[in-house]
């Protein structure tokens, strides 16, 4: 995934959920990634430890040729037990995520 | 001949009083929509506005949006909105600020000031976002602006978590930078903390919400927040707007784009467009490549450019397209008070300057039952922490036993610790999955780690207590298979450890259903006048350009490749 995508980041969406955002910036690279079908679900419950209900969205965008995935945060925002504030550092999983040609 | 509606706009007036050479020098690429005009270089300063404004210039449909109530009267005439960052306070560069107000001349530079992302203690605390030294050096060119050329401001969510004294904090901002420079403006705060009572009713009634991931709501929640906050939509800022009069809005707690929108839709533009650009420049120029500070917003009835105002940076389909993914919990569909920005049909066009995006086709979607977000905190007690560093391999390899030694040893002397929500002790394994914690997949410590120690208790003397025994235990604790016996815990710091303050949680992050008809009066507002207005009468600020500003009029030509850290080494 590193090597196709143009953006790989996460942050909070709100005090409650963590999101991962990885963008393409071609159509042909976009088109592949879907096709593929490497971004579902199990990828992210395996790769982030997580349960079918902690995830809140997982989808494709079209329009900016991109996919989101957002999940329940595991831990309080801004509170005791922080980790990651912004949730800036939550996205590293992804990069080695591979792709089928 | 020039039309001037309330809103109107005295830069045709003012601007054969420029210097003519400036405007002469602008390259082709920085004028106003050169996507779609000629470029040519003008032969006169008035005529050349005069005819940018002719070709703009046109009969507007009625507007859609009830809300817009205002702009049925008078023709559309396009119109544009600088925000210099995506939070005020986080520096912006001056050189592209002022091409921006130059070029640009926008009716309004709007910035947010708000965000729940640096966490509860901003309400908690009362401590402001940014220092005070950072506010003024941001607000004292926007006041020069809005000063010179007649720019309404509007300041939302003031202080970063938009609390009643925050809105003051800011007013005061304003005042002291206007009492320096002369400046008067009447300014309209607009508050938006909610009193508990109002919430308890609320929730027995069965009508808050938790929002987004956050659990339900409980009375415990309510009675033990510190204050609650209401996030205002369109609806007070519309009511202020109603007075041509005021320079200045200053806001509490408000939804990012709200400020934007709202002057949006008093000025005609349709809420769709209106919403989809203040969701866009609430973030300043994050949605330019590099991503960047100062954006300018064109603004149409059913339509948008936006246009970054650093000359190295540009928006293109792609980047104005991903922005509405950050921070969201879904891209497509942004839900704010009063309804659901649609954004599946949108489209996005890059424009003959290569450099702007034109946006349009997002729909709004009312919302049958009007509700605002309600963000409240408990305070959990003092948090002491330290820090220190492992290299021993012995050690690392057996961490989590020596962690678990540890903390037997504290909770032994200190029984409460982890066993009474108000009193813990925490660490963080930097170098394994400090970062991550439970979503990290692979926990493998290297050959070094770090550990933070976190202890909360009810007093901060407390907290420092049992952080000091937990410190030592990391140092002096023995392990299995130990053979260094002088100290276990590399120590960066003294004192050893470091006292942290007061801790909150997220407690109430909730909506609240309040129905259309409370969504302006549950945000009370005040007219105040600053600056020489006060003792003089208000006289609607020093609005006429008269050539005297202190401000150098910029050589927009040597702009260059101005990036962020040469404009904090110049500034």
């Amino acid at each position: 995934m590193l090597s196709v995508a143009q953006i790989i980041r996460s942050k909070n969406s709100g005090p409650f959920e963590l999101t991962l955002d990885i963008l393409f910036d071609d159509r042909a690279t976009y088109d592949r990634v879907v096709r593929s079908n490497v971004l579902n679900r199990g990828t992210i419950k395996k790769l982030y430890r997580l349960r079918d209900e902690d995830i809140v969205v997982l989808m494709f965008f079209e329009p900016a040729l991109a996919w989101k995935c957002t999940f329940v945060r595991p831990w309080a925002q801004g509170s005791v037990g922080e980790r990651d504030t912004f949730g800036t550092q939550q996205h590293a999983p992804l990069l080695n995520i591979m792709v089928p040609e | 001949m020039w039309l001037m509606g309330d809103e109107g706009w005295p830069w045709v007036k003012r601007c054969d009083q420029r210097p003519r050479s400036k405007i002469g020098r602008l390259p082709k690429f920085l004028h106003r929509n050169s996507g779609e005009e000629s470029g040519t270089q003008a032969t006169s300063c008035l005529s050349r506005y005069s005819d940018i404004y002719k070709d703009r210039r046109r009969t507007s449909r009625l507007p859609s949006c009830p809300l817009s109530h205002s702009a049925m009267v008078r023709q559309f005439d396009e119109f544009s909105i600088l925000t210099p960052n995506g939070m005020l306070g986080y520096g912006y560069p001056l050189a592209h600020f002022w091409h921006g107000v130059h070029h640009h001349k926008p009716s309004a530079i709007i910035v947010d000031s708000g965000s729940t992302d640096p966490g509860p203690y901003l309400i908690g605390t009362g401590l402001t976002l940014c220092s005070k030294s950072s506010y003024i050096r941001d607000l004292t060119p926007i006041l020069e602006a809005c000063s010179t050329y007649g720019i309404k401001l509007l300041v939302s969510s003031a202080g970063g978590d938009g609390t009643n004294a925050h809105v003051e904090e800011m007013v005061g901002f304003i005042r002291e930078v206007s009492e320096e420079h002369g400046y008067s403006f009447k300014v309209a705060t607009i508050y938006s903390q909610v009193d508990p009572a109002v919430v308890t009713k609320k929730f027995s009634a069965g009508a808050i919400h938790p929002c987004s991931s956050a659990p339900a709501l409980t009375n415990f929640d309510i009675e033990n927040s510190k204050l609650i906050l209401a996030q205002m939509g369109a609806e007070p800022y519309l009511e202020i707007l109603k007075d041509p009069s005021v320079d200045i809005i200053v806001s509490g707690r408000s939804y990012d784009p709200a400020p934007f929108g709202a002057y949006c839709i008093h000025r005609g533009v349709d809420p769709a467009p209106a919403w989809h650009m203040g969701k866009i420049m609430e973030c300043g120029g994050l949605c330019a490549l590099p991503k960047g500070n100062v954006m300018v917003a064109t603004m149409r009835q059913d339509s948008f450019d936006l246009t970054p105002l650093n000359p190295i940076e540009r928006c293109t389909p792609l980047s104005v397209a991903a922005h509405t993914l950050y921070e969201k919990t879904r891209p497509d569909r942004l839900p704010g008070p009063g309804g659901i920005l649609h954004l599946d049909k949108a489209t996005y066009e890059q424009l003959g300057d290569n450099r702007s995006v034109r946006v349009r086709g997002s729909v709004f979607v009312p919302s049958e039952m009007y509700q605002v977000k309600l963000e409240g905190v408990e305070m959990l007690g003092y948090r002491t922490v330290f820090i220190g560093g492992i290299r021993d391999p012995i050690l690392i390899a057996g961490i989590d036993d020596f962690l678990d030694t540890v903390r037997e040893k504290v909770q032994t002397a200190y029984p409460l610790v982890n066993s009474d929500k108000h009193t813990s002790l925490g660490f963080h394994i930097y170098g394994r999955n400090a970062v991550m914690g439970s979503l990290e997949p692979t926990p493998v410590a290297t050959h070094e780690i770090g550990i933070l120690g976190e202890v909360l208790a009810p007093t901060q003397e407390m907290a420092s207590a049992i952080a000091g025994f937990a410190r030592t235990a990391c140092l002096h604790c023995s392990y299995e298979g130990q053979i260094a016996t002088a100290g276990n815990f590399a120590s960066p710091l003294t004192p050893l450890e470091q006292p942290a303050g007061e801790v909150y949680k997220f407690s109430i992050y909730h909506l609240m259903d309040i129905g259309s008809e409370a969504a302006t009066s549950m945000f009370p507002t005040k007219i105040t006048t600053l600056g020489v207005a006060e003792s003089n009468g208000h006289t609607n600020g020093s609005k006429v350009f008269n050539g005297t500003s202190t401000h150098p009029e910029l050589e927009v030509v040597d702009i260059g490749p101005i990036g962020y850290s040469s404009y904090l080494l110049a500034n």
